[in-house]
């Protein structure tokens, strides 16, 4: 069984806002994540944004650190507010699994509401990133963050997860930005810049 | 426009010139001055010797010395603690409905502070219905005994709540432990709310739970009134015969709340003496008379208000008020309010969506029945409110 890393509380055909189940820490921006669609099968999402908020809207969160309680030791002095905050991330859908391997075409149905998102185990990584078509649907989808940042972001994660083989990966996921991005160059500039792992 | 506001603006002009800043300063320093020696033995001899009843409610001190001796609260106890609280709200029966029901929502909140800090904000949900629970003796639950109802229920869920507490622990409650809605009803109706007070009081005193209740911008008087007993030559049911040089001075007095008489005279984090209520419900209390203190928490004056033992365990008492004090402080406001009872009003509070949810509900269980719900007209032309 995969890390559950948080419950569905939006959902539709294109992505979906999950409840982190550890404040502050979502999962990465960029991290590949799954949702179970039914028996063996599970739809992906790239994490697009994270966000942590009051969980009443009416409640604002203000100020609570003092001269010798700060950062961590907020929380430690206010034990409440693992229960009033709440850290939430989106996730774009990208890809499929129903029966066979992984596919990078959109699930057919919206993830279940209430579902839960799991982690994706490194095989899975490796598995669905083989193909490079997830990246054109991240590039196209409407988010809050800035597209290539969130493109930067998948890679670097990317890279990082696949261990040894990721140089390799990481060159050839470059050329499909480029591709992808040809047309805007000061972006794909920003990519490329941000992926650099000499950099 | 259906409110006038010139009206409103001369008006207010009106009721701002009646405040005299420079003559209420003065006979304020005169007051405070007053209660700094004033003598509380004078004022415990006289509430125990006197035959009729003052007109107002006087503080009766519980030591010998002067009404105005200030302490102060020790920090937040060393090692951590845990405070438990409890507050109420209700959607009372609706004359307008078709049927008539009561619900009520009582928060469990308990914080714990220390090695293992940890939260628990929670809430328990009752709906009432049926004559036997919408009636008590015959009277119906609004108002005034609903009122009564949510305080004593408020105070059995927190003793409930302050159970699961790791010690050591401290119960608060908002506002008074004094059932005062139901002192004008009958004895049969009294003796249900107290004994059932009475037994959840019981229930702190054998678990050696101490049990506060904190009352913010209190507008008791019962400290103003005592020292206008201390100041009395004569007799302070003769006031219009009076010929004292503090006859100015004990008029003020009748004027003010404890709160105002207490601001700038307590430091922050300083308390005053512990007096004793002398209000008529406490009557019914058997061992636990009421006692209280006023306590300067930053930015404003609140009252503590504690059952016998409590005030009698200098231990208990020491504890409670620092936990008290350090949840005003935990609560980043001013002026400050206690951090536990702040959640224990989120945790109970039912908004207005969870309101109108509780009534479409309650019309979709009827139409499952094939009954019609129907409201009343005064009330439909207030929602509708067509032009």
């Amino acid at each position: 069984m995969t890390e559950r890393l948080g419950e569905i509380i939006e959902t539709n055909s294109f992505f979906f806002v999950a409840e982190s189940f550890t404040l502050n820490r979502p999962p990465a921006l960029g991290e590949l994540v799954k949702v179970p669609t039914g028996a063996e099968e599970w739809a992906y999402a790239v994490v697009t944004y994270g966000e942590t908020a009051a969980i009443d809207p009416g409640r604002q969160p203000v100020r609570r650190s003092k001269a010798d309680a700060y950062d961590e030791a907020v929380y430690t002095e206010h034990p409440e507010l693992e229960h009033l905050l709440r850290t939430m991330f989106t996730a774009v859908l990208v890809g499929q699994k129903a029966g066979g391997g992984p596919s990078q075409r959109l699930p057919d149905h919206p993830p279940p509401m209430h579902y839960s998102v799991h982690r994706c185990d490194p095989f899975e990584v490796t598995q669905f990133v083989r193909k490079l078509l997830y990246l054109r649907t991240l590039a196209s989808a409407q988010m809050l963050t800035p597209v290539e940042q969130v493109l930067a972001a998948n890679l670097r994660w990317t890279y990082r997860a696949l261990g040894e083989t990721g140089r390799e990966w990481l060159d050839g996921a470059a050329l499909e930005v480029a591709a992808l991005l040809q047309q805007d160059v000061e972006k794909l500039l920003g990519v490329l810049y941000a992926v650099d792992p000499e950099a | 426009m259906p409110l006038d506001f010139s009206v409103v603006s001369r008006e207010m002009n009106a009721l701002a010139a009646l405040f005299r800043p420079e003559e209420r300063a003065r006979l304020l320093r005169e007051a405070q001055r007053a209660l700094r020696t004033a003598d509380a033995d004078k004022v415990r001899v006289n509430l125990a010797e006197r035959k009729e009843r003052y007109p107002w409610l006087v503080a009766q001190p519980i030591e010998d010395g002067s009404l105005g001796e200030t302490f102060l609260i020790p920090p937040r106890p060393a090692g951590g603690y845990s405070v438990a609280a409890s507050d109420g709200s209700n959607i009372p029966p609706d004359r307008h409905s078709p049927v008539q029901y009561c619900i009520l929502n009582t928060s469990q909140v308990v914080l714990a502070y220390g090695e293992r800090p940890s939260a628990a904000l929670d809430s328990t949900t009752e709906m009432l219905y049926g004559d036997e629970r919408l009636y008590v003796e015959g009277v119906p639950l609004r108002g005034e005994l609903l009122g009564a109802t949510m305080a004593v229920r408020e105070l059995e869920v927190l003793l409930e709540t302050a159970r699961t507490a790791p010690e050591p622990r401290a119960a608060l409650l908002d506002g008074t432990l004094l059932l005062w809605r139901i002192q004008n009803q009958p004895d049969n109706i009294r003796t249900r709310f107290t004994w059932r007070f009475k037994k959840a009081l019981d229930g702190f005193a054998a678990e050696q739970i101490p049990v506060l209740s904190y009352i913010s911008f209190p507008g008791s008087r019962d400290l103003c009134n005592a020292l206008r007993v201390a100041l009395c030559e004569t007799d302070p049911t003769r006031c219009g015969d009076c010929q004292s040089d503090q006859r100015e001075l004990c008029e003020f007095l009748g004027g003010l709340r404890d709160r105002e008489l207490l601001q700038g005279f307590l430091s922050e984090r300083q308390r005053t003496d512990l007096f004793q209520s002398v209000s008529d419900v406490v009557k019914d209390y058997g061992d636990h008379a009421i006692h209280f203190c006023y306590m300067d928490v930053g930015g404003e004056i609140a009252r503590l208000e504690m059952p016998r033992w409590v005030a009698k365990d200098g231990e208990a008492l020491e504890f409670a008020l620092s936990v008290v004090l350090d949840q005003c402080e935990l609560s980043s406001d001013v002026p400050s309010y206690p951090l536990a009872l702040m959640e224990a009003h989120e945790a109970a509070v039912i908004h207005t969506a969870d309101r109108k949810a509780v009534e479409a509900l309650m019309e979709r269980e009827f139409a499952r029945r094939g009954l019609h719900y129907a409201r009343s007209g005064k009330d439909r032309s207030k929602r509708r409110r067509g032009v």
